[in-house]
């Protein structure tokens, strides 16, 4: 590997953003026919780093060479014409258009250089799929396919750029195990056709697998450049996070309590009226956590819209201690004592344009009210407020200050914080620690795993599914609209509940129970 | 802790301070150019336009009348904007209210408070009405109300002009300019403040709706859903927030307040409903809630601004070669220069500097 | 009932449908660009009425309709670059700006009226030249069709080829592409090597010359005057149109064909003894009809969005 060619060095790269040194004089220099990871925790800067391979940040200092050759990338298409494409973490996809107007957008090929020739396109993209093995409908409408398709498109779209170097932003977020084998397969593929990958990631177990090189980031820096042979995962955690770390929940034992929430034969369509819960059943007990995973685009978004409120279900119904609250709007949730961690912070979770403390009255002042139904009363505000920030460690100057001004992790305690404090009997948390810290991980999970053995029912629907193990009493997976009952916690394999989210036959229970 | 804040809330104070101080200088300027423009030497026309409005108390007198409009129509803007509502028909709901207002005012004789009440009542609930139309196709089918707004303007302009038509029956005039409906009884006239003038007690009116909204919205539980709604509907509606119901009442309030405004010109300034009377009233508070930040103080003050405006105009078309239209333009000009973000104008400047002193260095490399 | 079906369906209603189209669908076609990049523009009445105002000075000055064209393309552009700027580079709040510019529009205009012609309400003159009517060879030979589609102003049969030529521009090439796109996912767009920023001041630039075309049709359709507020809510049709038709050529073409045959029937009624004002309400009704009609089946996501 020694004499293979540098196809992308980096040298002395920095960035900055305001006073922050998301790059720090960065070094890292990319053989060609190789995999190299880069890895380290969010806000390493490993996605800043990216974007500027990729043209689209400029970076404030240092150096790129591309096979050799210096470069100055104004925009996205220069680096592309250096054969340099990158796949986002959220897909840069345009849901209203085509698969094919989705991959020829920017570079299609044109009749008489003023019409498109789709007929042309049409051939070039798919002698691409054909030579690299990608099955993909062309015509298809982007917003109705699958997200490892999604992926797939993406790819695709890369090669019709006529990239070399291939930079993959946390691609296996969205994947299931197998998904994420499929993926490895496809990677392993285009290298061998001369493809040089650079994939981004902070699962380690994947870097160890597929990585040739690994260059690991924190802080804005490089803290090591290694070869996976030379190292283990607790080796590489400790470089990201300058600390020994692996993530683990501390399991309590407690008491299994009533049936708080249950819910028969549901069925949610989205807003485009199609069916995406289909005849869905699920209980969950007091200081029970009970952990939904799934792929994304499962149903787990309309099922959650339909169990607190937010879509009304068409057919079904959903009864909470014994009461049938199926129309129950989200006021009714918060009156009866249903608090709900919503996965989209900003937007449903928290209001930035407001202070602290009316973003923690909120559900709050429905839920327990103040003393005088009409008037707000700012003293007990204040209170519940400066327990919030407490007892989560929300790090801010005062309850005055703008959610804008806090940072993800402390919006994402604070939110936390004003629903488990509010003395709620069933909490629906949803992806409750996507994209914050470490730190902020442990906290937030030590937080649930309390609140249950206190005896609150806790019903977790996560896209990560070492969340869902590590926290569920029991775990359900969500396969199109159904669940199957994956086991109680440790029970089955990260592998065997990753083939029942493809859609893989049910575990046989019987056989479990005999385990 | 209480410096720190200081220190944090200061600069920006100053900055709105200084972007509002900013966005009258260039205004002035303008304002100057186009008076020029017009063979007339600005410092006479402007200084016209203050004596006009504040050099006796029968000026101010008509600044306030004009003041009172603003309050009110800027208020019923305020409301709505707050709270994520773009209601751009103000014009028409205060068109509706004014209607009854005329109506109850000339077809039934009361003791004078309660004639003055039952019509503003009654004006309000008229403007409340024509604000169910929006309403209702926002909240249940996604219709941009905006556009719906904006077309029952010009059809509340229309239909209030076809119920003057048939108030006043066969005797209706053919020029449109000329419709209005019986004058109002003495008793349901609001009292002149200022002899000789047209201000009348209609600013206590519009007071009162400041202060009153400004409560609702510091002190009470209602103000507070109503200010998130406008800010995360989403997040509302989570955090149990009736939205369906708030955003109806938004829509209710700001076209009862616009339908008082309505009446309030009606009792207080023209004594009689005419058709085609307001001249812009409901666009100018539009531009009020806009330049005062949706802020119930920042309108009363803009409004005050903008009454000396429209009085000292008048009277800069009679003493000067001025046309006073001149002022309308200015107005809408400073709306936007007060709308411009000159953090991000000052952001782009840095930006260009910055990027000069890298590329240098890039070479120096 | 016979004179009632007349004017449902005479040629005379037809064809005033057709002229009354115009202005609407000229805008609409300029707005439909913008639409598609992403940007939400109200001020197209404003755009339309300066443009109006100038394209008739231009003509006035020149006795050239030819002229008074080119300073309503003119005038649209510079309102657009305007806009531009306010919301493109000043971080100004796209409705803000267009409200603002819509009442300077007004004030502006008469403004000028009066100070330029020293006249109030309106401004006639022989010096303002209109654009001919044309008479098409073929066109004339067909019964029914010649009454209503011949003989029309040259720049109504310019807007009925402007649908096409927009419909290609957005459907079939790569400007129109990238255009869809920028407006569908801006991000997306700009990974693609798309400049969002250039798109939308195409767009914008095409919206405010397309305006202009619009706003010159005003004066010099024929009637050859400028009256005070001539727009008088045209843009805002245009507008609404645009939000049925989502930004479709065609659908848009279909929605202005609507309120256009709204106006045309609302003059045919005048004859009646239908009051005046609910006659002209027709069009703003429809535009109210229409939106509530083309939203019906929103009611659902409605429902769960708010």
């Amino acid at each position: 590997m020694e004499n293979m060619e540098n196809v992308l060095e980096i040298i002395n790269v920095s960035k900055v953003f305001g006073s922050l040194v998301a790059n720090n004089k960065i070094n890292m220099t990319v053989k060609k026919g190789t995999v190299h990871s880069i890895i380290g925790e969010n806000g390493a800067g490993k996605s800043t780093l990216m974007n500027i391979i990729a043209g689209i940040y400029k970076p404030d200092g240092g150096e790129i060479k591309v096979k050799g050759k210096t470069v100055h990338f104004k925009n996205p298409n220069n680096a592309s014409d250096c054969g340099i494409g990158m796949v986002h973490q959220e897909f840069m996809l345009f849901d209203d258009l085509t698969v094919l107007d989705n991959v020829m957008m920017g570079r299609e090929r044109t009749k008489t250089g003023i019409f498109i020739d789709k007929k042309k396109t049409r051939a070039e993209i798919q002698e691409i799929c054909d030579k690299y093995n990608f099955n993909i409908p062309l015509d298809s409408v982007v917003k109705d396919l699958p997200v490892a398709i999604l992926q797939q498109v993406e790819i695709v779209k890369v090669l019709y750029r006529g990239a070399d170097i291939i930079i993959l932003d946390e691609p296996t977020a969205v994947l299931t195990p197998q998904g994420i084998e499929g993926l490895f397969n496809a990677l392993r593929f285009l290298i061998s056709k001369g493809k040089t990958i650079i994939l981004i990631t902070h699962k380690l177990g994947e870097v160890m697998e597929i990585s040739d090189y690994i260059t690991v980031l924190k802080d804005g820096q490089v803290t090591g450049n290694v070869l996976p042979s030379e190292v283990d995962e607790e080796k590489l955690a400790g470089l990201m996070v300058g600390r020994e770390v692996l993530l683990n929940a501390q399991h309590i034992e407690k008491e299994i309590g009533d049936e708080v929430l249950k819910v028969t034969d549901l069925v949610v369509q989205d807003k485009d009226g199609i069916e995406r819960v289909k005849g869905l059943n699920l209980t969950v007990h007091a200081g029970e956590v009970v952990g939904i995973a799934g792929v994304a685009g499962s149903g787990q978004k309309e099922l959650v819209e339909a169990l607190y409120g937010l879509n009304p279900p068409v057919a079904g119904s959903i009864t909470y201690k014994g009461e049938d609250i199926t129309h129950a709007s989200c006021r009714d949730h918060r009156c009866k004592g249903i608090g709900y961690v919503p996965q989209d912070r900003l937007g449903a979770g928290a209001n930035r344009e407001s202070s602290i403390w009316e973003n923690c009255i909120m559900g709050y002042h429905v839920a327990h009210g103040f003393k005088n139904k009409l008037l707000l009363d700012r003293k007990e505000a204040g209170e519940f407020t400066g327990e919030v920030i407490k007892d989560f460690a929300v790090k801010t100057p005062s309850q005055e200050s703008k959610v804008r001004t806090l940072s993800g992790g402390n919006v994402q305690k604070m939110i936390v914080g004003r629903e488990f404090l509010q003395k709620n009997d069933l909490l629906i948390i949803e992806d409750p620690t996507r994209g914050i810290d470490i730190g902020a991980i442990e906290f937030i999970w030590q937080k649930i795993l309390q609140l249950a053995a206190q005896g609150v029912a806790v019903l977790l629907v996560s896209h990560e599914l070492n969340e869902v193990m590590e926290l569920s009493d029991r775990i359900e997976v969500i396969y199109d609209g159904k669940l199957t009952y994956a086991g109680a916690y440790r029970e089955l394999t990260e592998q065997q509940i990753g083939l029942l989210m493809m859609g893989g036959k049910a575990v046989d229970k019987t056989q479990i129970k005999k385990d | 802790m209480t410096k720190l804040r200081l220190k944090k809330i200061n600069p920006d104070v100053k900055f709105e301070v200084f972007k509002y101080v900013l966005a009258f200088v260039m205004v002035t300027i303008i304002a100057s150019v186009l008076i020029s423009f017009q063979g007339e030497e600005p410092s006479k026309a402007l200084s016209a336009i203050v004596k006009g409005a504040l050099g006796n108390s029968y000026a101010i007198g008509n600044t306030i009348r004009w003041t009172i409009p603003c309050i009110l129509s800027g208020m019923a803007a305020v409301v709505a904007f707050k709270s994520g509502v773009m209601n751009l028909g103000i014009e028409g709901q205060l068109y509706f209210g004014a209607f009854a207002a005329g109506v109850v005012g000339y077809i039934i004789e009361l003791p004078p408070l309660l004639h003055i009440i039952s019509c503003i009542v009654a004006a309000g609930i008229f403007g409340l009405l024509y604000s169910v139309i929006p309403a209702i196709l926002k909240l249940y089918f996604q219709v941009n109300e905006m556009i719906t707004t904006l077309m029952l303007n010009y059809i509340a302009i229309l239909l209030t002009e076809l119920f003057t038509v048939w108030v006043m029956g066969a005797t209706a005039g053919v020029n449109p300019d000329l419709l209005a409906t019986p004058p109002i009884y003495a008793s349901a006239k609001l009292p002149v403040l200022i002899k000789g003038t047209q201000g009348n007690a209609g600013i206590f009116i519009a007071l009162a709706v400041v202060i009153i909204v400004f409560l609702i919205y510091k002190y009470t539980i209602k103000g507070y859903e109503l200010k998130q709604v406008g800010e995360n509907l989403k997040f509302s509606k989570v955090g149990g927030v009736n939205v369906a119901k708030t955003f109806v009442s938004i829509f209710l309030i700001s076209g009862f307040i616009a339908g008082i405004c309505g009446g309030v010109e009606v009792l207080g300034t023209h004594g009689k409903f005419t058709s085609r009377f307001s001249s812009n009233l409901g666009w100018d508070g539009i531009m009020i809630a806009m330049v005062a930040k949706n802020n119930p103080f920042g309108v009363l003050g803009i409004s005050i601004l903008w009454g000396i405006l429209k009085c000292g105009s008048m009277a800069m078309e009679r003493v000067t070669n001025t046309n006073r239209l001149t002022v309308s333009l200015i107005q809408a000009l400073f709306v936007l220069f007060v709308t411009v973000d000159y953090k991000k104008i000052a952001g782009m400047l840095r930006d260009k500097f910055g990027k000069k002193k890298l590329e240098l260095s890039g070479e120096v490399k | 009932m016979a004179e009632i079906l007349n004017i449902l369906f005479g040629t005379a209603t037809l064809a005033a449908m057709v002229r009354l189209s115009t202005p609407l669908v000229l805008a609409s076609m300029g707005g439909a660009f913008g639409n598609k990049s992403g940007v939400f523009n109200i001020a197209l009445e404003s755009f339309m009425l300066t443009s109006a105002f100038f394209a008739m000075y231009g003509s006035y000055l020149t006795e050239n309709a030819m002229v008074g064209l080119l300073f309503g393309i003119a005038t649209g552009l510079i309102m657009s670059v305007i806009f531009g700027i306010l919301v493109f580079h000043f971080g100004s709040n796209p409705t803000v700006v267009s409200i603002a510019l819509n009442l300077s529009a007004w004030g502006f205009t008469t403004l000028l009226l009066t100070s330029m012609f020293g006249t109030r309400g309106s401004f006639m003159d022989p010096k303002i030249v209109s654009f001919p009517s044309v008479d098409i060879p073929l066109l004339n030979q067909i019964p029914y069709l010649r009454d209503i589609l011949n003989n029309q102003n040259v720049l109504v049969y310019v807007a009925w080829i402007s649908v096409v030529v927009c419909w290609i521009i957005m459907y079939k090439t790569p400007f129109g592409l990238r255009l869809r796109g920028v407006g569908i996912n801006e991000r997306a767009a700009q990974t693609t090597g798309t400049n969002v920023l250039k798109y939308r001041w195409i767009a914008l630039l095409a919206t405010g010359g397309m305006v202009g075309v619009s706003g010159a049709f005003l004066p010099l359709c024929g009637i050859s005057m400028f009256t005070e507020n001539m727009s008088a809510g045209k843009g805002f049709l245009a507008v609404a149109a645009i939000m049925i038709g989502k930004g479709h050529p065609v659908k848009v073409f279909l929605s202005c064909l609507l309120f256009a045959y709204a106006d045309a029937v609302s003059i045919g009624l005048q004859a009646f003894d239908v009051p005046s004002q609910v006659v002209m309400t027709l069009p703003y009704a429809a535009t109210v009809l229409v939106l509530f009609v083309s939203s019906i089946k929103n009611s659902k996501t409605a429902a769960m969005e708010i």
